[in-house]
């Protein structure tokens, strides 16, 4: 009798066990990228982690052949972590309204790994286990990582990146400079970079007194990273000037295609914050 | 009833008689009757000597005839459901040329914050026209509500570019063949999301358009510049943003044949959820006009080895994939165009995949792959179910038969083995 009592309740557990996990991948489907084609692997495979965060390799998907191609990474210094099991912790300003958005990819082209988590809204860290990128090697050049808010930034939504840094317990980056990565989705022969400063003023008079005037003031020109040749899928690191003034800023880059010369451009919006 | 089970003898079966008197005899021998078992022994050799006779003279029992009608009948039975029962989905692949193409963007996950989807990649040309604008963007920067909602922009021989374009899931595409003048248009439409379209420039490009304030702005130098669509805050009604370009040198002759995927401006494997081979005569309010936009072409039942159907000219085809539900027969400009309610829903995964759309000058070749409920040709009073009948899937599944095969010459052998077994005891 006492047997029949402990199996019953058993598979009591096991049915709940599983009601519970079923429902947990039902809240966590936003998370993921719908995206990635599925990978074989059933322990690597990307998929849902936990109730904020999906990770993994997925299948090969076509790439790109747009000129541009993708943003990688946007980083406050370079990510700084050791391949062991210790959590990394990545870092934003505090204070962003609305949910952040986080996403690491691989860099190399031959590794198939994405990662994507929506924190807790109100949080500024998130903390990343690092069994993943453990287990496939990915170094700190190999990653790219980035962070965004949706905002209304000269009246429409767009992505807005923080200054997102990458830690792993006592080692902490160099957080001087924002760095962006870029994978290029075709051969360049020129890529170029500009930079804005979203400017805010009140209107003193006019149409609409009382009403913040938005413009973008020119940080720096159009200029050329130097190299006369960049391969496709192959991440180019940029590092961006030092800046002075805090507030959001439009990174602009522009890209000439090296087998016709056609041209691409494509803006980058983020938030620099006082040190 | 059980073949090999006895049936119950009969008390006027002299065979039974002779085995109980022969078992009563034995049964007294066994007994100790050691009287009797002298004169027994005799008598039970002379009694099986009898029932030897009498089994060796006896006439054969009748043989039943109705177990081999029933199993003819259920047989007959099952193949004629084989035969009228159609299989309840099927893959098919989609060969076909058209008139006119409309489908609506689906998500491979089924999810409803599915990633956009990219529908167009970068196209150069010398001339657009985009309609049904909304806001305009120039370098990043938008332009107070702009006084007309149709642009036109070209340039003096020299090319710029359309970005290529994501549209989001639930978005109704209809594309259209070439004009006259070479010009090929594509309409969007979408009820919740706002659509956009992007144009690039290279410096110095001199940009002619219809706008003079747009002109004005290009003239300072412009890069980039972004047309949205945004759903009217104060009418149930959809996104729209129709886009024109003309296409230089485009190749005569159909685009059914041997054309480069390559020249497509369309992207290739695209999820979508509704597949419309049908139109409307301009203007008309009733649906009962619509008509078919096939021009000819080939579907292949994948589940039945891929055997081909071949769909002549204005043959009305319906693939299950999407209804009339969204058809909005008369627009203010007095063009039909698409925009289901129900394309903002969670809807389950995306049952089709368009894998090539290329346009030629009078046709656009589709070829694409789904899984449908539905298959049909001609109208509802005389419609031709296209769906294979299972009996047919059946046949195409030789594991099946060979399974089936295997184990009925099995059981027969078992089953011989076994009468044999029983023959000997």
């Amino acid at each position: 009798m006492k047997n029949r009592l402990i199996e019953f309740s058993r598979h009591l557990c096991i049915i709940a066990c599983s009601l519970a996990v079923a429902s947990t991948a039902g809240l966590a489907q936003g998370v993921c990228d719908p995206s990635k084609p599925t990978a074989n692997n059933p322990w690597e495979r990307y998929q849902q982690r936990d109730s904020s965060r999906c990770e993994g390799v997925y299948g090969q998907q076509p790439v790109s052949g747009d000129i541009i191609g993708e943003i990688a990474s946007f980083t406050l210094g370079k990510p700084l972590y050791q391949l062991d099991p210790k959590p990394l912790t990545l870092e934003w300003p505090a204070g962003v309204e609305g949910p952040v958005h986080l996403r690491a990819v691989a860099l190399e082209e031959d590794i198939f790994y994405q990662m994507d988590a929506v924190p807790p809204v109100g949080t500024s860290s998130f903390d990343w286990p690092s069994d993943l990128l453990v287990h496939r090697g990915i170094e700190p050049h190999e990653l790219g990582v980035r962070a965004w808010v949706i905002e209304s930034l000269l009246e429409h939504p767009r992505d807005l990146h923080l200054p997102l840094s990458v830690r792993q317990g006592a080692l902490v980056p160099e957080a001087q400079r924002h760095w962006l990565v870029v994978v290029p989705g075709a051969p360049l022969r020129k890529l170029e970079v500009g930079l804005d400063r979203l400017s805010t003023t009140d209107k003193a008079a006019g149409e609409h007194p009382g009403e913040a005037d938005v413009q973008l003031e020119e940080v720096k020109s159009y200029g050329s990273l130097g190299q006369s040749y960049y391969a496709a899928r192959r991440a180019v690191q940029i590092a961006l000037p030092v800046l002075a003034k805090p507030g959001n800023y439009r990174l602009r880059l522009r890209a000439e295609r090296d087998s016709d010369g056609e041209l691409d451009t494509e803006s980058f919006w983020f938030m620099h914050v006082a040190p | 009833m059980w073949p090999l089970r006895k049936a119950p003898a009969t008390a006027s079966d002299p065979g039974e008689v002779l085995r109980t008197a022969i078992r009563e005899r034995v049964d007294r021998a066994v007994a100790g009757d050691v009287e009797a078992s002298g004169a027994s022994a005799d008598e039970v050799q002379r009694l099986t000597q009898l029932l030897a006779a009498y089994e060796q003279t006896r006439p054969p029992r009748p043989r039943r005839a109705w177990p081999v009608v029933a199993l003819v009948l259920a047989t007959a039975l099952v193949i004629s459901a084989l035969l009228l029962l159609r299989m309840p989905t099927t893959e098919v692949t989609l060969a076909l040329d058209l008139s006119s193409l409309t489908f609506r963007i689906g998500s491979d996950s089924g999810q409803g914050s599915a990633a956009p989807v990219e529908l167009l990649g970068r196209i150069r040309t010398d001339q657009v026209t985009v309609d049904d604008v909304a806001t305009i963007e120039l370098d990043d920067l938008p332009i107070r509500q702009p006084q007309a909602s149709h642009f036109k922009l070209s340039t003096n021989g020299e090319d710029f570019s359309i970005r290529p374009l994501d549209v989001p899931v639930g978005t109704w595409v209809r594309v259209s063949p070439p004009d006259e003048a070479g010009g090929l248009t594509i309409a969007l439409a979408h009820p919740t999301e706002a659509l956009a379209v992007g144009l690039s420039f290279a410096p110095g490009v001199e940009v002619l358009a219809s706008d003079p304030e747009l002109m004005e702005r290009f003239a300072q130098g412009v890069q980039q510049a972004v047309f949205r669509a945004e759903r009217p805050a104060e009418a149930d009604e959809c996104a729209r943003l129709r886009l024109r370009w003309s296409v230089p040198g485009t190749a005569s002759g159909s685009a059914s044949a041997a054309d480069g995927a390559n020249a497509s401006p369309f992207k290739s494997t695209m999820p979508v959820d509704a597949l419309l081979f049908i139109d409307l005569t301009g203007g008309s309010q009733h649906l009962s006009t619509r008509f078919s936009s096939v021009l000819g072409g080939r579907i292949y039942l994948e589940a039945v080895g891929g055997r081909e159907v071949a769909i002549r000219r204005d043959q009305l085809l319906d693939v299950g994939l999407g209804t009339l539900a969204g058809y909005d027969p008369v627009r203010a400009s007095g063009d039909p165009g698409f925009c289901a309610d129900d394309a903002a829903a969670e809807t389950p995964a995306a049952p089709a995949r368009i894998m090539r759309i290329a346009v030629g000058d009078d046709a656009i070749a589709l070829q694409a792959t789904a899984t449908v409920d539905r298959l049909s040709t001609g109208t509802a009073t005389h419609r031709q179910n296209l769906l294979p009948r299972r009996l047919e899937w059946l046949q195409t599944r030789p594991e099946l038969l060979a399974f089936w095969g295997a184990s009925v010459s099995l059981f027969g052998l078992a089953y011989t083995v076994l009468l044999w077994w029983r023959g000997t005891r």
